[in-house]
């Protein structure tokens, strides 16, 4: 019998080798860690600290180029670097279980939920038909998802985000495995989904004092569901220690680097915008409505309603809001992606919203945007530098003209200018997105749109470039309209802030004001959503 | 879900008399004259042209045309200028042996190439990937005849397991039937067995590499459900459309092989109308092949709902 105290996963000395040709010899190098039963062990790390890689590697997942080279993974005091493929087939969701980042993605969307958690049943139990059924509903109440008959008959495609990472959850501890390995599971979530999500985990964990392995990148999620944290950096743990020492009192110079790269909650001291700077962006009862005929009835979707919002030279106005808030809608419609259905908007003085569309050319160069993902914004078969000069030499500039603003620009963004002969692919995601930053300010615009230009950046890479971004601002003087669904970033780099929720402003007003008193109830429900809130990270 | 069919059943008309139009104009305006043909070789010119005006053929294109279409909507294909019978009624008569042959055709194409495309799929990179796909790059290259003669050489003429040519309907028996077109069917297959089975590796590769399919792993399960229930259903659209595809071609396009099997299907009546420019029947044949074409398309998108709950019309 297992004594109740004995580590459930025990990875000692754990080497995973990379492929040859790889950036580094070793995905992970000498790793150790325990999971004790009942408790969350974090994983924390950047984007390539080999993090998943430990998980895929206890799970024997692990993709054929990486190969387990050193070291131990005991399950339960069961070694798994030589288990057969047959023993970790039982194994699997029987005394581990696993949740991935993607709800979206991460069932087979051709079958209803129900019978892919029942295929758990089938595989491992000899229960009835009737007693599997059973079993899957009441797993499915568990998971509190409502109306437990029909989640059983609906497809994934029928579920929003959260409701399918539940039927992932049900599915994982339908067994009730002694260990959950769960993989940035909330990461692809709302923050308000994200909150009933870990309480969930939380919940049921705790119940059935399942040891848990969860690994993310998300200092606000250790913060709140941790027990202990490791931090890995390049495929070792720098630092292995409670949630709160860590956190508060870490001790590796890494390790104090990332925590103090987390934005802070409270919006920092601004200096004021002049009341008479020029106003460059307005927009009065902006509506984007999307009609779907279907035989006999339409079907209207207000993605935008009413949205009033105005930025000044010099100064920077957040939208906040979850997915299908209506923000990025907002944002197309400014930049002219997309046409709004009603209402003005003013650019520099020009009413915009129902100009021609040969007029529009000159009012394209105003506004520039920077898109979220780095990886999927340049055209990977262009130099940077012919990415950056296309759009000025499209509105008539030399090409040494354009040229030579393009080294001023990468210097501006901290890249060495001999960079511009190079690919996409030569530089890291940062640095990526700088080039993007570079490619906007060629244009010479008015208007900087930043839609989500961060989210897909390590803590560490996205305080520089939020820093990179405000110090532009400044020094171009440029009206910024910065799209995020993170609080904290809203909280660091926005003047002003409006909330959104279905398609509405709700709330509406200077960041210290809205962040210290919010007033709407959705406003206040997002904010006590986010986690780690009441947590106090080291600072430098 | 009704209204899409509808629409997609009526969207036959224009395809129809888009196609008729150019078929009409390519046959009256290629050199050859079925009146000549008709005629034969003693004929005199005045004979010829006699012939001509009693075929309509004196008359401007644009009424011959008319005539055509209103005869047309009244059901009647006309008459083939050589056979002196309703066009219909020798459609009708080539329509059982080429539907037999096209059916067993992408029955044994389907049933060899889905767990090929599947298997090479699955051991991606490995020699048994190699050959199924070196396979399929030959049989693509090699014609159909070549296939065929050399079927009938080895399997007729050497081991005399079957009969090197013919067809025996369906009322005659079904063993005899199924017997006379298993030659037939597997030369016109190799090509098929190809296409599908390129088709379904790609298809299955892709979503080998999907987050479900790792989920699926992580539930426990075997290879094998893992491959069958989970990649192969998710695969399973683009491998439909081509099978689809395939159908299409192989009823318009079993010609070569009839004439090498001497089936007296649509493939022979088409040669034969072609080369002795029997207009009606040529029209008639190509307004079949055109249905034929679009009810197909149709069905491959009804059996998609079916396949991928996502898809609704």
């Amino acid at each position: 019998m297992q004594n109740t105290t004995d580590p459930v996963l025990s990875v000692k000395d754990l080497t995973i080798s990379l492929p040859r040709h790889a950036d580094r010899n070793n995905a992970v190098t000498r790793v150790s860690f325990d999971v004790k039963p009942g408790e969350v062990l974090c994983l924390v790390g950047e984007s390539g600290s080999g993090k998943s890689v430990i998980a895929f590697s206890v799970m024997g997942l692990l993709a054929k180029a990486l190969n387990i080279t050193h070291g131990s993974i005991k399950l339960q005091g069961e070694d798994l670097t030589h288990a057969t493929e047959q023993r970790m087939r039982e194994l699997r969701c029987t005394r581990m279980g696993m949740i991935f980042q993607e709800p979206m993605t991460a069932l087979n969307p051709v079958m209803r939920c129900g019978d892919q958690i029942d295929e758990v049943l089938q595989e491992h139990t000899s229960l009835s038909a009737g007693e599997r059924r059973q079993k899957v509903i009441d797993m499915i109440e568990q998971v509190h998802l409502p109306d437990p008959q029909r989640m059983y008959r609906s497809y994934p495609h029928q579920l929003s985000g959260g409701q399918r990472q539940r039927i992932m959850i049900a599915m994982a501890l339908i067994l009730e495995p002694v260990l959950l390995i769960a993989d940035e599971p909330t990461t692809a979530l709302d923050v308000t989904t994200q909150a009933q999500i870990l309480h969930l985990i939380r919940e049921l964990q705790s119940e059935r004092q399942t040891g848990v392995l969860f690994i993310t990148h998300d200092f606000d999620v250790v913060a709140e569901l941790s027990d202990r944290v490791a931090v890995l950096k390049q495929g070792e743990v720098v630092e292995l220690g409670t949630t709160s020492q860590v956190l508060s009192a870490p001790e590796h110079p890494y390790t104090k680097m990332l925590i103090s790269s987390v934005p802070l909650h409270e919006p920092p001291e601004r200096h004021a915008i002049s009341a008479d700077a020029p106003v460059v962006l307005k927009t009065e009862n902006l509506d984007k409505h999307y009609s779907t005929f279907s035989f006999n009835r339409k079907n209207v979707v207000k993605a935008a309603q009413n949205v009033s919002i105005e930025i000044r030279k010099g100064e920077t106005l957040g939208i906040v809001g979850e997915s299908g808030s209506g923000k990025s809608t907002v944002a197309r419609c400014i930049t002219w992606l997309i046409e709004s259905t009603d209402g003005r908007i003013w650019l520099a003085g020009d009413d915009i919203a129902k100009l021609p569309k040969r007029d529009l050319r000159n009012l394209r160069r105003k506004v520039q945007i920077i898109f979220q993902d780095p990886y999927r914004s340049l055209n990977p078969r262009r130099t940077v530098g012919q990415s950056i000069i296309e759009g000025p030499m499209n509105y008539g500039e030399s090409q040494v003209e354009a040229m030579a603003y393009a080294r001023e620009l990468m210097e501006l963004v901290h890249l060495d200018p001999d960079g511009l002969d190079r690919y996409p692919h030569q530089f890291s995601g940062g640095q990526r997105q700088r080039v993007c930053i570079a490619r906007a300010l060629a244009m010479r615009p008015e208007l900087l749109v930043a839609d989500e230009a961060v989210s897909a950046l390590d803590v560490s890479v996205q305080a520089q470039v939020l820093k990179l971004l405000e110090q532009i601002r400044d020094q171009m003087q440029l009206a910024m309209l910065f799209i995020t669904h993170d609080l904290r970033v809203a909280a660091q780099v926005c003047d002003v802030v409006a909330v959104m929720s279905k398609g509405k402003v709700v709330e509406y007003g200077r960041a210290k004001e809205l962040f210290s008193n919010p007033q709407h109830e959705y406003t206040k429900a997002l904010f006590d959503a986010a986690p780690g809130r009441h947590f106090q990270f080291a600072r430098n | 879900m009704w209204s899409f069919l509808l629409k997609r059943a009526l969207s036959v008309i224009p395809v129809l008399l888009v196609v008729l139009i150019i078929v009409f104009l390519m046959l009256r305006l290629t050199p050859g004259d079925p009146a000549a043909n008709i005629a034969g070789d003693a004929a005199t010119s005045e004979d010829i042209a006699k012939l001509r005006v009693e075929l309509g053929l004196e008359e401007p294109l644009p009424v011959q045309f008319g005539i055509y279409m209103s005869n047309l909507l009244r059901g009647d294909f006309g008459d083939s200028y050589y056979y002196k019978r309703p066009v219909i009624n020798m459609i009708a008569d080539g329509i059982e042996p080429t539907v037999s042959l096209a059916l067993f055709t992408i029955v044994i194409a389907c049933m060899i190439a889905v767990p090929l495309g599947t298997l090479a799929a699955y051991k991606n990179g490995s020699w048994i990937d190699r050959l199924i796909m070196g396979f399929s790059v030959v049989g693509f290259s090699v014609p159909v005849f070549v296939i065929g003669y050399l079927l009938i050489y080895f399997f007729s003429v050497k081991l005399e397991w079957f009969p090197v040519q013919g067809y025996q309907p369906i009322e005659d028996g079904i063993g005899g039937w199924a017997y006379r077109l298993i030659l037939p069917a597997s030369a016109l297959s190799v090509i098929f067995i190809a296409l599908i089975a390129r088709m379904t590796r790609t298809s299955v590769l892709e979503v080998l590499n999907e987050d479900y399919i790792r989920t699926a792993r992580a539930k426990g399960l075997p290879q094998s459900k893992v491959l069958l229930k989970h990649a192969l259903r998710n695969a399973a659209v683009p491998i439909v459309t081509i099978i689809g595809i395939a159908i299409a071609i192989l009823v318009s396009g079993v010609v070569v092989t009839e004439s090498v099997f001497v089936i007296p299907g649509l493939g022979l009546l088409t040669l034969d109308a072609i080369q002795g420019r029997d207009y009606p029947t040529v029209q008639g044949l190509i307004i079949l092949f055109s249905v034929v074409y679009v009810l197909i398309n149709l069905l491959i998108d009804v059996i998609y709902t079916l396949l991928d709950p996502r898809i609704r019309y």
